[in-house]
């Protein structure tokens, strides 16, 4: 077993630099035959050009498809894909989740890993919206759903997972996604070549970036000119990915609006910047959980606050001196108007 | 003491909404704030009063607004143009309040139909009324549907800097809802202004 996902894990890192601009090229030889009739009417079919530029291309097909005996096929069904088999974590989760339960009282309907994961188009699970879409797939009504209780319910769609809410016993925190061109478009680490180095030059003690540094890093960005209008959106994420599978029924979700919009809330302790690899996945820099609450983060961290949750600690101060000055200047004033006029008699 | 008419009714009504909708937004907007220290109210609750009654009062400032401009009762905020003798008024304020009301002299400034702000109301009424007061709503707008206002949010610099100019403000108002109600005590009676703003009448001598 750890032979093979030895090999898998360099196949999936070879076909990073393998891949071709015409995906359809970049197909392995053993899975031509393969899609020949995979591709056609009659068999299953696969998409060859999406396969070509998923994650799992350079498994090929027998690398999840074992025991085809092409004699016998296609009468005889090749084996059942055994994800387990290098996503053990991620299964393991999947098993405590509404969906396996599910499935285990013998809902057809609940999914398996490739209703949500399109086997033959599977990308890095962090990219894109394409996760959510699936999500919403099935939870058709969740949009219309949300908006009759969550305030500013599309937004939260938009930056908080799903599973943030919806696997309640997981940790959470906030991944600061780089894009370019006033959040057009996600910055790829081909556009940034560096953007490691960088970082963790700047990041010298590897404790992660703080709110100074965070500002340098684009400031820097901005100076190279390769990203116009560098910009940090800010997302939230389950903090081990795998994690996210566990997802609990509707009744168990979170809807305690503190468990984000209150100082210290657990999403804020752990803080990431990424850009996304050159093999699609997203490649993630640890950043100090205060870029999220510093008077410094204002500009750096535009596009990200959640009220209460990561408010500015020194606005915190100034609302206190008003406070103070509001109260005590009319009593002082007060105080001495009386005290000053009696002695005048 | 004779009775001059200095708070016609639309003005009455526009500041005592006014009054109640910001002392509501004042206390909604500190337990959005600050849930993890008291919890009076449910978050989503806080947030939809704090919704309405922002409304309310962008409405309600559309009144004294179009009040204002279509009656000549928009002369009680015309500026002084000459500076000097706007400097040596506001300067006689100052001490009045700093000096002067300690001794028990009398206050500089005496209102009449038009004149109804001392030099320093006047400078102050604008900046808030006409900076202040809308930049606040503006800004509340925004947040409260920032998918709705994507663009303009980030025209704004984002929902960061939104956020920041709506608290700044906020803590501005919050000083100000207490200092406004005693500087208001300052009549020739503790109560009379706040009779005034009531019933329309300013007793002059």
């Amino acid at each position: 077993m750890a032979l093979r996902l030895l090999f898998a894990v360099i196949l999936v890192a070879a076909a990073g630099s393998a891949r071709a601009a015409d995906p359809s090229e970049a197909l392995p030889e053993e899975s031509k035959p393969c899609l020949a009739c995979h591709s056609a009417e009659g068999a299953p079919k696969v998409d060859a050009a999406a396969f070509a530029s998923s994650v799992h291309l350079a498994l090929g097909c027998t690398g999840c498809h074992a025991g085809v005996d092409l004699a016998k096929h296609p009468a005889a069904k090749p084996e059942r894909v055994n994800c387990a088999g290098c996503h053990a974590d991620a299964t393991k989760h999947y098993e405590a989740s509404i969906h396996a339960a599910q499935r285990a009282k013998g809902n057809e309907t609940a999914p398996a890993c490739a209703t949500c994961h399109t086997p033959h188009e599977v990308s890095a699970a962090a990219v894109g919206e394409g996760l959510k879409d699936a999500c919403l797939g099935c939870h058709a009504a969740a949009a219309d759903t949300h908006k009759k209780w969550l305030p500013n319910a599309a937004k939260h769609l938009e930056v908080v997972a799903c599973a943030a809410c919806h696997a309640p016993a997981v940790q959470r925190k906030v991944d600061l996604r780089l894009y370019d061109g006033g959040g057009q478009k996600r910055v790829s680490e081909d556009l940034v070549p560096g953007f490691a180095e960088r970082v963790r030059a700047l990041d010298k003690q590897g404790q992660g970036l703080d709110p100074a540094q965070l500002r340098n890093l684009l400031d820097h960005l901005a100076q190279e000119g390769k990203v116009a209008q560098p910009l940090l959106i800010g997302r939230i994420e389950i903090r081990n990915g795998a994690e996210s599978h566990h997802l609990a029924g509707k009744a168990t979700a979170l809807r305690d609006c503190q468990r984000c919009h209150s100082a210290g809330a657990e999403p804020f302790q752990s803080v990431t910047v990424s850009v996304q690899g050159a093999d699609g996945k997203t490649l993630r820099f640890e950043a100090q959980k205060e870029v999220l609450s510093s008077p410094i983060s204002v500009d750096s961290v535009r596009a990200f606050y959640a009220i209460g949750g990561t408010r500015i600690s020194l606005l915190d101060v100034l609302l206190a001196l008003a406070l103070l000055a509001g109260v005590s200047a009319p009593l002082v004033h007060l105080a001495l108007r009386k005290l000053l006029r009696k002695k005048q008699g | 003491m004779e009775k001059l008419y200095v708070h016609p009714l639309p003005v009455r009504i526009w500041h005592w909404i006014n009054a109640a909708g910001f002392i509501v937004l004042i206390l909604t907007g500190i337990q959005l704030r600050y849930a993890d220290l008291f919890h009076v109210l449910p978050f989503p609750v806080t947030v939809r009063a704090h919704n309405w009654v922002g409304f309310t009062l962008i409405v309600n400032y559309f009144l004294w607004l179009l009040f204002y401009l279509f009656t000549d009762k928009i002369k009680v905020y015309h500026p002084e143009l000459d500076p000097a003798k706007h400097f040596r008024n506001t300067l006689r304020q100052l001490q009045y309040y700093g000096y002067g009301i300690f001794k028990g002299d009398p206050n500089p400034h005496h209102v009449s139909l038009y004149h109804k702000f001392n030099p320093l109301q006047s400078v102050a009424y604008q900046v808030i009324m006409i900076l202040l007061v809308p930049i606040q709503f503006y800004t509340g707008l925004l947040l409260w549907d920032l998918e709705r206002f994507g663009g303009s949010v980030a025209l704004f610099g984002g929902v960061r800097v939104v956020d920041t100019v709506h608290v700044s403000l906020f803590v501005f108002f919050i000083a100000f809802i207490f200092v406004h109600p005693y500087l208001a005590s300052l009549g020739h009676t503790w109560s009379a202004h706040f009779k005034a703003m009531l019933t329309g009448y300013e007793e002059v001598d």
